[in-house]
């Protein structure tokens, strides 16, 4: 066929072609038009249109800017998750994020969202970077199950750092937005017990409320800690539980190591070294090297149990206060004294800028009075009975030179701490900073006249950016232990035999779980999470993506069976079984369609209307989403 | 010469032109992007009024007009603010990586330069000779060879077998100083050497092949002929046809020194070497606007810049080229 030339600009044809363009701009103006509006309606539900059954949480989840029900886009997921369903309505796809940063979320979920769609049930599963993944969770935007794994660090220890910011109902990082009002009132009265075995009693019936509800399901604990070390330079390690040999968090092999040869510097491999020198600022491996830098006020044992460190003794006086008393004789690296002066500056500068992580130490602190100079005791008062002044205040706490801090914010015209440029820091800890470059390595040396000096004279980090490489490095003994490697089984195997190497294994007290949305359908329904909690195969994860090196979980709780926090009492996770899945969806009233999809109970199912108006299984009480009017 | 002023004007007008493009787009893709960069920065257990005041401390509250103002002005004045992870002036941070950067390509692009012309030139004039075949194959190997693997079985002979040479980072562990220091010091270039030999490797197969194609072009040219009338020696004669065929290389280089300011960031990533890749990759992931956006505007800057030069330098090496 031949293409004519174009014809006049009056003709038919060009007028036909022009009617022609012209419905196709209207077309896509209608569309634009149309896709434009089609959000705009989305958005256009208002904060009236979530409802919450107790005050205190439609406070919190109505009136934080820019969350909840303040957030145009959580309103946008949320709302049709809220509607009853209508007649045969297929559950819908489940949507999961996962982040490279674990790849054995997404090695495990695509075995647990293929079994899934034996009873009907799909995931739509996205993988997005850590920092999405971590703004996403934070705005509660993860979809219907969050993922998360617990990575040890000091600042977790204290039981409320995950029972209360992951399940009780007022707190944002409840990210499965579940309020079980019995559960919150043992979180509430935890945080206030004066002696640490009440606490343990009541921290234990919040963890037996936790997996009666079936809130989250814990997938596997563990992945185990296995790491090398070179044995044949270095002796006597010490296996921290829940962190192993070489993590700077709990550095007690930096302290009582000592070398076999004339070797006296350990280098540590590490994939990512320090982002700032500023403590207040810093992140998680500048915080745990500052604190070997600061002296911290309280430390952790082995076991994890605290132990004086600044401090050489505290007093419970009543509930909200506490005396101190500093150790003697230390000093800051300069060569000046540490002082109660010191303390006292760092606590109050603490509060008046409600400094970086240090925040959650500090949040509670109301006031910091000198006694006793002579007898460096110090009195420490606290805005409401405070239960986690051993295994959070004494802990997290550093102590600041004030001859060095003092008047800098003021006179640099700061308003944020961690704007402050820190190049050279010098605290009273047992090892004295020497130099940093960025990127590739930090060098400390050990402070001899600490009260528990290192055995070692320096203590060298050395950026090493990829796991082969750390690999290859302790192979090459350029490396003495890792900061940040531990190792899968197949990687020991490939360590095991080198003669300088011994592979240790230090019992973990991690754990990685699932957080399905409660207050949304399908999961506000409680036999329907019974049922999902029996689609996950928790063994492939353990036997075949952790290659062994974990444990099938006992109980659905954040505090597992090595934490010293446990509940050893609580019920078992519900078992792999997808048969017993489907014979509860079934019994609970929801049925199949000829595609095998699962769908939602009859509307007028009165059993079903009723549990997802309570949520919480039966005896609890609910506080929170409501569903939307049918 | 006065056609050439005008040509050169033309250019630069043109060029501040795209480079007003570059940031704007630039500007509303790091919006786009998803994930809020507090993210990270702040802790999930602050208070609202703490993030509000964060967010206000950066100034990631304001109206986008307004950030975009503020970010159009330092970028013109070069001043790239401060990092929201290290709390330190971005534009040390780039420079370092930078120079970083440029300490290990620049002596294996140099290298590779040299190298690769001679041996394009050498094998373009020895058309269909058991040389040109063994280079062609070579070379094409060499370029079809990924950087990570050539790097990781380097890594693995030389230094994890062998233990003849450093198995990463700029200098040995406890070494590290001031830049030039480091740089000028036997224990560099002792480090230096495995990753400028993979840089070499991949690198000397562009201008050999560019050389080798561009020379059988000339090969046939009557200039030629002229020359050998005139009784010059078949080396003299290599020169002058490499000269003319030279010409396609300068746009190649230009383009290629560009590109090395982008970073390598697998093999900086395999040498634990510290440079502008690994930074730029870190930031992203972090969401350091500030550090993120600082490094691109470099290198397209260096690229554009780079380009420019070589087209005015287009009609100094070649007198047949004019300017309207």
């Amino acid at each position: 066929m031949k293409i004519l030339p174009q014809p006049a600009a009056n003709s038919s044809a060009a007028l036909r072609h022009r009617s022609g363009k012209g419905l196709a701009w209207t077309l896509l103006a209608a569309l634009l038009l149309g896709a434009w509006l089609a959000p705009a309606s989305a958005w256009a539900q208002t904060k009236d249109d979530f409802q919450f059954v107790d005050p205190g949480i439609a406070k919190v989840y109505r009136d934080q800017k820019g969350y909840f029900a303040d957030d145009p886009k959580w309103r946008e997921m949320t709302y049709p998750r809220i509607q009853w369903p209508k007649k045969g309505e297929r559950v819908p796809d489940f949507e999961v994020l996962v982040t490279p940063a674990f790849p054995f979320w997404l090695d495990a979920m695509r075995k647990w969202a293929q079994d899934a769609e034996k009873i009907g049930l799909k995931y739509k599963i996205t993988q997005v970077s850590l920092t999405r993944w971590l703004d996403s969770v934070n705005k509660h935007y993860y979809g219907d199950v969050e993922l998360h794994p617990a990575v040890p660090r000091v600042e977790r220890m204290d039981p409320s750092e995950w029972l209360t910011s992951r399940a009780y109902g007022p707190d944002r990082r409840n990210y499965g937005e579940w309020v079980n009002l019995e559960y919150d009132k043992f979180i509430r009265a935890q945080a206030g017990a004066s002696t640490r075995k009440t606490r343990l009693t009541l921290v234990q019936d919040a963890q037996a409320v936790l997996a009666d509800d079936l809130y989250i399901t814990q997938l596997g604990w563990g992945p185990s800690i296995v790491q090398a070390y070179n044995s044949a330079d270095w002796e006597g390690v010490v296996k921290a539980r829940g962190f192993g040999i070489s993590d700077s968090n709990m550095f007690w092999t930096y302290l009582k190591a000592k070398p076999k040869g004339s070797r006296h510097r350990i280098v540590v491999g590490t994939r990512d070294l320090v982002d700032t020198l500023n403590i207040t600022g810093a992140g998680n491996l500048f915080r745990a090297i500052g604190r070997m830098i600061y002296d911290r006020l309280g430390y952790l044992d082995e076991q994890l149990n605290t132990v004086p460190w600044a401090l050489e003794s505290w007093e419970n006086v009543d509930d909200r206060t506490w005396d101190v008393v500093l150790r003697d004789g230390m000093k800051f690296h300069d060569g000046k004294p540490v002082t109660l002066d010191d303390l006292k500056f760092t606590l109050d500068f603490m509060m008046k800028y409600e400094r970086g992580i240090f925040w959650t130490a500090n949040q509670y602190l109301e006031s910091a009075e000198i006694l006793d100079p002579k007898a460096r005791t110090m009195r420490l008062r606290f805005k409401q009975p405070y239960a986690e002044f051993e295994t959070s205040f004494v802990v997290l706490n550093v102590i600041l030179p004030k001859h060095l801090w003092e008047g800098r914010m003021e006179k640099e015209k700061l308003t944020d701490p961690r704007q402050l440029a820190i190049t050279q820091p010098i605290g009273s800890g047992p090892f004295k900073f020497v130099r940093h470059r960025k990127d590739t390595e930090l060098l400390l040396a050990a402070n001899k006249e600490h009260f528990t000096a290192p055995q070692i004279d320096e203590l060298l980090y050395v950026v090493v950016p990829s796991v082969d490489g750390e690999l290859g490095r302790l192979e090459s003994r350029e490396i003495d232990f890792t900061e940040d490697l531990n190792l899968t089984p197949s990687q020991a195997k490939q360590l095991t035999g080198i003669k300088h190497l011994t592979i240790v294994r230090s019992q973990d007290i991690n754990w990685f779980h699932a957080v399905p949305r409660t207050s949304w359908l399908p999961f506000r329904d409680y036999q329907f999470r019974l049922a999902w909690q029996h689609l996950f195969d928790r063994e492939f994860l353990v036997k075949v993506v952790w290659e062994g090196e974990g444990r099938v979980p006992a109980s659905n709780t954040f505090l597992v069976d090595t934490n010293p926090w446990n509940n050893p009492k609580l019920p078992p996770v519900p078992a792999f079984d997808l048969e017993k899945a489907r014979q509860i969806l079934k019994d609970a009233g929801y049925s199949w369609d000829s595609e095998g999809r699962l769908l939602y109970p009859d509307p007028d199912n009165k059993a079903f209307i009723e549990r997802v108006n309570q949520v919480v299984k039966p005896g609890y009480h609910w506080g929170g989403l409501k569903m939307a009017p049918r | 010469m006065g056609g050439l002023r005008r040509y050169i004007l033309r250019r630069l007008v043109t060029l501040v032109f795209v480079v007003l493009c570059l940031l704007t787009i630039m500007f509303a893709l790091f919006k786009l992007l998803p994930g809020d960069p507090t993210a990270i920065f702040v802790d999930n257990n602050f208070s609202l009024e703490m993030i509000d005041r964060t967010r206000h401390a950066w100034g990631l509250d304001a109206p986008w007009y307004v950030q975009y103002g503020r970010y159009m002005l330092n970028m013109l004045s070069f001043d790239f603010g401060t990092s929201f992870f290290q709390v330190a002036p971005v534009k040390g941070i780039v420079a370092e990586k930078l120079a970083n950067t440029c300490a290990m390509m620049l002596p294996a692009l140099f290298l590779s330069v040299i190298l690769g012309t001679v041996i394009g030139a050498v094998a373009g004039w020895k058309r269909g000779s058991a040389f040109e075949s063994g280079t062609i194959i070579t070379f094409l190997f060499l370029r079809s060879a990924p950087s990570f693997f050539v790097g990781i079985m380097m890594l693995m002979v030389f230094s994890y077998q062998l233990h003849w040479l450093p198995s990463g980072g700029m200098v040995s562990p406890g070494s590290a100083g001031a830049f030039w220091d480091m740089v000028l010091s036997l224990d560099f270039l002792k480090h230096l050497i495995l990753p400028t030999l993979v840089v070499f490797s991949r690198e000397v197969t562009g201008p050999a092949l560019l050389l080798r194609s561009s020379m059988l072009e000339v090969k046939g040219s009557d200039f030629l002929d002229v020359l050998r009338a005139k009784g010059l020696p078949p080396a003299a004669i290599i020169v002058h046809a490499t000269r003319n065929a030279l010409l396609p290389l300068v746009t190649y280089v230009a383009v290629t020194t560009g590109f090395i300011f982008q970073g390598q960031v697998v093999l900086e990533i395999i040498f634990a070497w510290p440079g502008v890749g690994r930074e730029l990759v870190t930031a992203l992931n972090d969401l350091d606007y500030p550090v993120a956006q600082a490094a691109f505007y470099l290198m397209a800057l260096t690229i554009l810049f780079l380009n420019f030069i070589a087209d005015v330098l287009y009609g100094l090496v070649d007198p047949r080229i004019t300017y309207h």
